[in-house]
């Protein structure tokens, strides 16, 4: 149990390729759950391979409990990973799978058989010593990989994907079990996931990355409800993306395309006539009676074009003055809401959030404006 | 696909339909049985072409003809005359030396070369690669015959170093090819796992790798042995004069007049492959009593 920094990561994988990490820099403290999400080719499994030794960082410090760890090899350095595939030897039981850590260490046989039934314990898994891998559910591989990262009492635990080879009932439920695991065993623990749904469930704190660069963080609920780039909002959850001008700085007033918003907040340093995104996520928007008030917030009307019930939500498409819009509401909600009803919506100023990116080109807008390294 | 295609028409009557459904099946299934009768026939020919002249080679051997002619008569006369030719014996134990060494170093050897190249060669695995599998596939007459030409001209000659470098040279490739492909499904994590647990990087090869690897080794390394054994070409043209191999000696054998106890030693040669082959199933198959036998077999040479 220890705390864990990247300093100013720099890594790449051929001296003359691109760098995968840029100047990556994370601080998690001691017990904590953090997790990291991206897409694909977002440095993810590169940091987890730099903090795991097996790959070293061009530039930067690695530091573990305390120390810099930059040149120590795995063998050494103490952490539990469980890998994206399990890696459970296949030619072992569960049992020697489990105490594998502990034969490395010499601990005496008598001390490891307790030590391996304490954990399979732990992870919900008695009496299965004597099983081979390829007699487990994946469920179950991946709870036995859980074990043997822990069995060592490593300093910190690295996550890679651990869920996404289970279905989605099975991950739901290892999502409470994994919490549940990491606060028993209280062991610091870092998370990669291409899944937003489970860096929102599992992480103390949640970075979001891409190419190789921290783009947000910070507490689950405050990145999702507050995020601050167009990136951010798109690829946690859903966004309505609108394209608007700043008309007035203090207080404060913003043009959607002849549609005016007040009271919102600004990005610190806007000025008059800043193009800017405006982003309100689809199950923020509020069914307004027609009361005519012009409230603080975004009020518009639009025509449902077409509504498609998921359960217990249903995401609905409008059409209105600035395009078409998304909303999601509850599946109670839906009764009211057929095709070609007009209806007001209306967010209210803490739920609308103005980007400093403008909102042409989104690939470009994203790359080129967003703050380098901002964090809270 | 029958009752499919036949529905639709007879949809609008129902009940006349639901009927009918059980109509085309029994016919389906006359032509899958068919169609099986057809491949085992296929597989019994093709058993049957390899399989025939071997039994009647091991039944030749106890026939009192020397010619082979019927009517069966019992004896072990050509194997009490086999045990008294001291030629074909030391042939044998020649070829057996020979294939024995050979397919020791290629299964070291060339274990060592497919963890290079599938951890360390990185880009270069695949044209490495690519050149093995294509050196096996030259002609061993052709390779023979280009190995002497070059080994006169630089001087060194037929000779016991040529020989042995020449059935390496053809042995080795399988090994590293069946060995490369196993290492490659097997990925690195397996290793990094164990690393991560605190096992040295010697350590984790030795706990973790070498287990999953080592049924490949054993196959590459039997066939490094039987290839080296079998190969008429290379010992033909590399072997020093004097050094005949089995291959040779039989080949000599049959020039000069067929004897029957040249059946007597196939007869031993095929007993001894056999009881190897059910040793090594026996072997693959110890550890996890579901799998089939067929699944391990893949498993072994693959």
């Amino acid at each position: 149990m220890a705390d864990l920094r990247l300093d100013e990561v720099w890594m790449s994988y051929s001296p003359e390729g691109p760098p995968v990490l840029r100047g990556l820099s994370i601080d998690v403290a001691d017990g904590e759950f953090y997790a990291m999400v991206g897409p694909s080719g977002s440095g993810k499994t590169s940091i987890l391979k730099v903090l795991g030794g097996f790959v070293a960082p061009d530039a930067g410090r690695v530091v573990l409990d305390g120390s810099d760890v930059s040149g120590v090899p795995p063998e050494r350095r103490d952490l539990g990973i469980v890998f994206q595939s399990y890696a459970l030897f296949p030619h072992l039981t569960v049992g020697e799978n489990v105490g594998f850590g502990l034969r490395m260490r010499r601990v005496r046989a008598r001390e490891q058989r307790a030590e391996v039934t304490r954990l399979l314990a732990l992870v919900g898994l008695p009496e299965m010593e004597a099983r081979y891998p390829d007699e487990l559910s994946g469920g179950q591989q991946q709870r036995v990989a859980l074990a043997r990262a822990l069995v060592t009492r490593p300093k910190a635990l690295l996550l890679d994907e651990p869920l996404s080879a289970l279905d989605r009932k099975i991950r739901q439920e290892m999502q409470v079990e994994l919490r549940r695991i990491q606060r028993e065993a209280g062991v610091t623990a870092i998370i990669v996931t291409h899944d937003q749904e489970e860096a929102l469930a599992l992480g103390d704190r949640l970075m979001v990355l891409d190419a190789g660069e921290v783009r947000q963080e910070g507490r689950p609920a405050e990145v999702y409800s507050h995020p601050r780039s167009r990136f951010v909002a798109t690829f946690l959850g859903s966004a309505n993306l609108l394209p608007a001008t700043v008309d007035a700085v203090e207080p404060s007033r913003i043009d959607l395309g002849g549609l005016p918003a007040h009271g919102l907040i600004l990005p610190e340093g806007s000025r008059t006539g800043d193009r800017v995104t405006v982003c309100v996520r689809p199950e923020r928007w509020r069914l307004a009676g027609d009361d005519g008030a012009a409230p603080d917030g975004l009020a518009l009307r639009a025509t449902v074009r077409s509504v498609q019930l998921s359960g217990q939500v249903g995401e609905c498409r409008l059409d209105s003055e600035l395009g078409e819009l998304a909303l999601t509401v509850l599946s109670s909600q839906v009764a009211r809401l057929e095709e070609g009803v007009e209806v007001s919506l209306h967010a209210a100023p803490d739920d609308v959030h103005v980007l400093e990116e403008p909102a042409a080109e989104p690939t470009e807008a994203t790359e080129a404006t967003a703050p380098a390294g901002s964090r809270p | 696909m029958a009752t499919n295609t036949a529905a639709p028409p007879e949809s609008t009557a129902a009940p006349a339909s639901s009927g009918d459904v059980g109509g085309p099946r029994p016919d389906a299934h006359g032509r899958a049985r068919r169609q099986r009768r057809g491949w085992l026939a296929w597989l019994w020919l093709v058993l049957g072409v390899v399989y025939t002249p071997v039994l009647v080679v091991m039944v030749l051997s106890f026939n009192a003809s020397r010619y082979g002619t019927l009517p069966f008569a019992f004896t072990a006369e050509w194997y009490v005359a086999l045990a008294g030719n001291d030629a074909l014996i030391s042939a044998t134990g020649r070829s057996l030396v020979l294939s024995t060494s050979v397919a020791a170093v290629a299964a070291a050897l060339g274990t060592a070369l497919a963890l290079w190249m599938v951890r360390f060669a990185r880009s270069g695995a695949t044209l490495f690669t690519a050149l093995l599998t294509t050196a096996i596939t030259i002609p061993w007459l052709i390779l023979a015959v280009a190995m002497l030409l070059v080994a006169n001209a630089v001087g060194v000659g037929r000779g016991l170093p040529l020989l042995f470098l020449g059935s390496l040279a053809v042995a080795m490739p399988y090994v590293v090819l069946v060995v490369v492909a196993r290492l490659q499904g097997l990925g690195t994590e397996l290793e990094q796992a164990a690393r991560s647990l605190g096992a040295r990087p010697l350590t984790a090869f030795r706990l973790v790798t070498l287990p999953l690897i080592g049924k490949s080794v054993l196959s590459g390394t039997l066939l490094a042995f039987i290839i080296t054994f079998n190969n008429f070409p290379i010992h033909f043209f590399l072997a020093p004069f004097g050094f005949n191999t089995l291959p040779m000696e039989i080949y000599t054998f049959v020039l000069s007049g067929y004897d029957p106890d040249i059946n007597a030693l196939a007869t031993v040669l095929i007993s001894v492959a056999v009881g190897l082959g059910l040793v090594l199933l026996a072997v693959a198959r110890r550890r996890g009593g579901d799998a089939t036998a067929t699944s391990r077999l893949q498993e072994m040479w693959g």
